[in-house]
């Protein structure tokens, strides 16, 4: 590996469409330069009495709303202080607000407005708890409609609302020819906060239920989290007690600031099988807009296996309405190639236009996906 | 780039390839077995026939099905994406000054590749001259002029729509500003007498000019731009375009009228019209002498303004007697071969999918210097596209244009109250002793006679009335009687709303543009809007259209009094709509009158029309235009509602139920 690059924290917070504005202002005000914005949706459960009272069930069905997910990085040392910050001003403590976590990687490219030139101040406080053995589990599927269907796993599953963004797969479906018309490049990711001693069972539990284990079908893994709060208002619908179960999750979750008390999965081994691939790690790059074929080229001659692909915009600080249309790419490698494929990736970078944006990599401690020849023996 | 390529089995390819092939079919075959099962149905069990040429019709629906799946894939794989490249990368490299002459040349362009006067002329049924010399002009003497006005109008349009993203304004105050214009211009125009006869032309040109391959190529184009400017909360997502495109074409062809109406002989009745003295104020309607005596021989009814033309000679068999009656493609069932129809149908298709798309590329590759992500997947789309269309116009031809096409023509008897004769068979040299009698129980005697018809002998009534003695021939009248019972004739008017509802319904259902715009929007909107529901929204929308624009057939009300309400209805919509939900309604307007819907609605309209023997059926188009953003609009706020119930509900502000 040439250069290590270097330690940012990277806070993810996704709010619902109406609070986009005041995340903006926000931004602005904590100077942040710049952030990435991604349009997404959060899937929830509505209960609703049958009609007329008929039998005095209840029926369930998934209700979807529109969210916005920002993304930008800052230095290690003020990522509590901008977490304080964004929980007070935008009361994302309260169950249905949004949902806030922040991960450690390295960025490797170092333009001005990068963090890594440039120090955010924001005092912490110290007084908000956040949970902290929290894991995101990222979920990509290809059929259509199957994001669906894994945010109603992940419902069942209590974790917290899954967020569902939209990409298109790039990589071995670059590679088949005319033939990759047949593939659909849509894909369906699908974002879940999940305790870390969960990880393990839920991605089997997805793999098996989203039937991931056949060709095809997408892929699943899992990244670590440093701190959250994730959004636990799960349920929409009549209520039977004083306080709903969210509300109590919620307190209990503060109380022990972690999450493992929920744990749901009492014994993670192998019930069908699966070969997890440990110790990975996620590699993201952000370009402009259609910019990142050559590098997706790039790293699948370094050997990574393909490249997931969204859509996302860059806002400047201080351009309230204009926004740069980029690209992100998130390639997924064993760890043993992860500097050769960086390595691959800044190369590209220096042979062309020098576009990328941003180019970062941060640990993935497990994965798996329908690939015999991936699985991995050294664990 | 050099790509390693991943080496396929045979057989392996081959599943990949059926499979594909196998869902985008069960997709289209969805989307068609509404509107084919529907005609069916309808021919069964109210006019109790079987579908003639059933074969055909089946052999026609598959075409279609495989041409809406080749076309769907070729707009996704070649011309969307298109359209996408070139609106990101033009704002970037050349600016407004770029956008604004590639707007107006694009709109302009896909106006002239694609015309629709076709459908307007069918829409205008029997002008003539002297009633309408205005409408007459435009749309028989000098439809160059009158396609020029609409490109004008989607020109500016597309260009208008670009510069709006780049400007970053918003559409609503856009639309607050055009609409009233054109309500008002429109208003002043019924008023007219000159001019009021056009009102119907102008709108329905608005709702035509925006064809299959246009819609959806516009709208990549748009999302491509606005993405590129990144000014997300002004303008929407990139839609607009294409309302902008069904607005300003009327505007254009309004313009028009005005300006050429001074130079219009003024609407008189066939003598006046033809008399010498009015003679050279006439003459504009014609190119030459010749061009009137062949018009009013073909056309006057009356004696006497036959006569005043002269020249008689003409009348002998002047084969072009009968070109002004070129068949249009939407009123004759031809009965080619289905091979045949295919060949006819490739040039049209070539026409509507290859200049724009030539253009559009050579935009890209000369002037911007780039290329799509995958080249090779564009040209597949292009040629799929072409296939696809191709198929698609023949199968509709073949198949589901007779089935609405008999339906329409059948559809006016289920008003009628009495029986009426429907055809007269001359029997000559007939010899009234060959009749026979017969008897009956407690009846006279009464006389019959066999008749062989070349197939079969059948035995018929004679009736003395009947027979004229002096030429010794036989004429017997086929009655046919009333399709419902008399008590139930005001069944009939629901019978045929419904078929007008189901029509527009199940046309817009398998339009291609629409699921284009459907699919646009679920992405968009990362799935929180489905492309089903949208699609499902402006289908509902155009199915009240027709049974708003079959009433204004049936009762003839003015134009200007079926456009007042909705488009009053329309702006108190967007005042309470916001921007996205704006631009995606206002365009499913522009996406439902294309290549499945517009043919078919023809027929339905004419054949009502020509049954009923209402003159122009105009206004049919412009309805199946402005309900379904109507429909969109309203839809649009149901979502925008359950969404904030859902964030309210997620903060626990909901009271229990």
């Amino acid at each position: 590996m040439s250069s290590s690059g270097n330690t940012i924290h990277r806070i993810t917070c996704a709010v619902r469409e109406g609070m986009t504005g005041r995340v903006a202002e926000l931004l602005n005000e904590l100077s942040i330069p710049e952030v990435l914005i991604e349009n997404a949706r959060s899937v929830r459960r509505r209960r609703r009495g049958r009609w007329f009272g008929f039998s005095g069930g209840y029926v369930e069905h998934l209700e979807d709303a529109p969210i916005e997910l920002f993304q930008f990085s800052v230095l290690p040392e003020a990522s509590q202080g901008v977490m304080e910050k964004l929980v007070q001003e935008l009361a994302i403590s309260h169950p249905g607000r949004g949902t806030v976590f922040v991960q450690e990687a390295n960025e490797f490219i170092a333009r001005p407005s990068n963090p890594v030139a440039e120090s955010v101040a924001a005092p912490p406080s110290g007084k908000l708890g956040f949970l902290q053995d929290l894991a995101l589990i990222t979920c990509i599927t290809s059929m259509q409609g199957s994001g669906q269907e894994l945010a109603r796993l992940a419902l069942e599953l209590g974790a917290g609302v899954p967020i569902v963004t939209l990409g298109s797969a790039s990589g071995v479906r670059d590679r088949l020819g005319l033939l990759r018309i047949t593939v659909p490049p849509r894909k369906e990711l699908v974002h879940l906060l999940v305790p870390e001693l969960d990880v393990e069972g839920v991605l089997r539990l997805l793999v098996e239920k989203g039937r991931l284990n056949r060709p095809g079908k997408g892929f699943v893994y899992s990244s670590s989290v440093l701190r959250g709060l994730l959004d636990t208002s799960m349920q929409l619908g009549p209520q039977e007690s004083s306080a709903s179960i969210e509300q109590m999750i919620a307190a209990i979750d503060e109380l022990k600031a972690n999450t493992a008390w929920r744990r749901r999965i009492a014994d993670p081994q192998d019930s069908i099988g699966l070969e997890l691939q440990k110790k990975c790690v996620e590699i993201s790059l952000v370009c402009p807009e259609e910019g990142s074929s050559n590098y997706v080229e790039a790293a699948l001659q370094a050997g990574a296996e393909g490249a997931t692909i969204t859509k996302v915009r860059q806002r400047m600080i201080g351009q309230k309405n204009a926004a740069l249309p980029c690209e992100r790419a998130v390639i997924i490698v064993p760890r043993q190639i992860s500097g050769q494929v960086v390595d691959a990736l800044m190369t590209a970078d220096q042979n062309g236009s020098s576009q990328l944006r941003s180019l970062q990599t941060h640990d993935a401690p497990m994965s798996f996906s329908h690939r015999p020849r991936m699985v991995n023996k050294q664990t | 780039m050099s790509k390693a390529k991943v080496k396929v089995p045979f057989s392996a390819a081959l599943r990949m390839v059926g499979d594909y092939a196998g869902s985008r079919l069960r997709e289209q075959l969805r989307s068609v077995a509404f509107i084919a099962v529907y005609l069916v149905v309808f021919q069964l069990l109210v006019f109790g026939s079987t579908p003639e040429q059933a074969l055909r019709v089946t052999a026609g629906i598959g075409m279609v099905i495989f041409g809406l799946a080749f076309f769907m894939e070729g707009l996704f794989l070649g011309v969307m994406p298109l359209g996408d490249r070139v609106g990101i990368r033009l704002p970037a490299r050349g600016g407004l000054i770029a956008l604004i002459p590639f707007g107006l040349l694009l709109g302009v362009g896909a106006t002239l590749a694609e015309p629709a006067v076709a459908a307007l002329r069918v829409m205008g049924g029997e002008i003539q001259a002297w009633e309408t010399p205005l409408l007459f002009y435009l749309l028989e003497r000098n439809p160059q002029l009158l396609i020029l006005a609409i490109g004008a109008g989607v020109g500016l349009a597309v260009a208008v729509g670009l510069a709006r993203y780049y400007l970053a304004f918003s559409l609503k105050p856009l639309l607050f500003t055009i609409v009233p214009v054109l309500l008002l211009f429109s208003f002043i125009i019924s008023r007219l007498e000159k001019l009021s006869p056009i009102l119907g032309l102008a709108w329905d040109s608005g709702a035509v000019t925006t064809g299959a391959v246009t819609v959806p190529l516009v709208l990549a184009l748009g999302i491509g731009v606005s993405r590129s400017l990144g000014k997300k909360e002004q303008t929407g997502s990139g839609f607009g375009i294409v309302t902008l495109a069904s607005l300003f074409p009327i505007l254009g062809v309004m313009v028009l009228s005005t300006s050429w109406a001074p130079l219009m002989p003024a609407p008189a009745d066939e003598e006046d019209f033809f008399s010498p003295e009015n003679r050279s104020e006439v003459m504009i309607l014609f190119e030459n002498e010749a061009h009137l005596q062949r018009y009013a021989l073909t056309h006057s009814v009356s004696e006497k303004a036959r006569e005043m033309v002269g020249d008689e000679q003409l009348e002998s068999t002047d084969s072009n007697f009968m070109d002004y009656r070129r068949d249009f493609p939407y009123t004759v069932s031809q009965q080619a071969g289905i091979l045949s129809v295919l060949g006819e149908e490739a040039i049209p298709a070539a026409r509507s999918v290859l200049p724009l798309t030539i253009f559009l590329g050579i935009v890209l590759f000369l002037l911007l210097r780039d290329r799509p992500r995958y080249l090779d997947e564009v040209f597949l789309g292009i040629v799929f596209a072409l296939i696809g269309m191709c198929l698609l116009t023949a199968g509709i031809r073949v198949g589901l244009r007779p089935l609405g096409d008999e339906s329409g023509r059948r559809l006016p008897q289920v008003l009628e109250e009495v029986e009426v004769e429907k055809e007269r068979i001359i029997i000559r040299d007939f010899d009234p002793s060959n009749l026979f009698s017969a008897f009956g129980p407690g009846e006279e005697e009464r006389e019959f006679f066999h008749y062989y018809d070349g197939e079969e002998v059948k035995t018929l009534k004679f009736r003395p009335e009947w027979y004229e003695a002096e030429e010794q021939a036989y004429v017997h009248r086929v009655y046919e009687s009333p399709l419902l019972h008399p008590s139930l004739a005001r069944i009939g008017l629901g019978l045929i709303l419904l078929f007008a509802f189901g029509m527009g319904f199940g046309t817009t259902i398998a339009e291609p543009a629409v699921n284009a715009l459907g699919k646009s929007v679920e992405n968009i909107t990362v799935g929180t809007v489905r492309g089903d529901s949208v699609v499902r929204a402006i289908s509902i929308g155009v199915g009240v259209g027709l049974i708003v624009g079959v009433l204004r057939i049936l009762f003839v009300v003015p134009t200007i009094w079926i456009l007042l309400p909705p488009y009053i209805i329309f702006l108190l919509l967007i005042a309470l709509s916001d921007e996205e939900f704006v631009g995606i309604a206002s365009d499913s307007g522009g996406v439902t009158t294309g290549a499945v819907t517009v043919p078919l609605v023809l027929a339905m309209g004419v054949g009502l029309g020509d049954e009923i023997g209402v003159k122009d059926s105009f206004g049919v188009l412009a309805m199946a235009s402005i309900y379904p953003i109507l429909a969109v609009l309203v839809f649009g706020l149901f979502v925008r509602k359950r969404q904030r119930n859902i964030n309210r509900a997620a903060e626990g502000e909901e009271n229990n139920e």
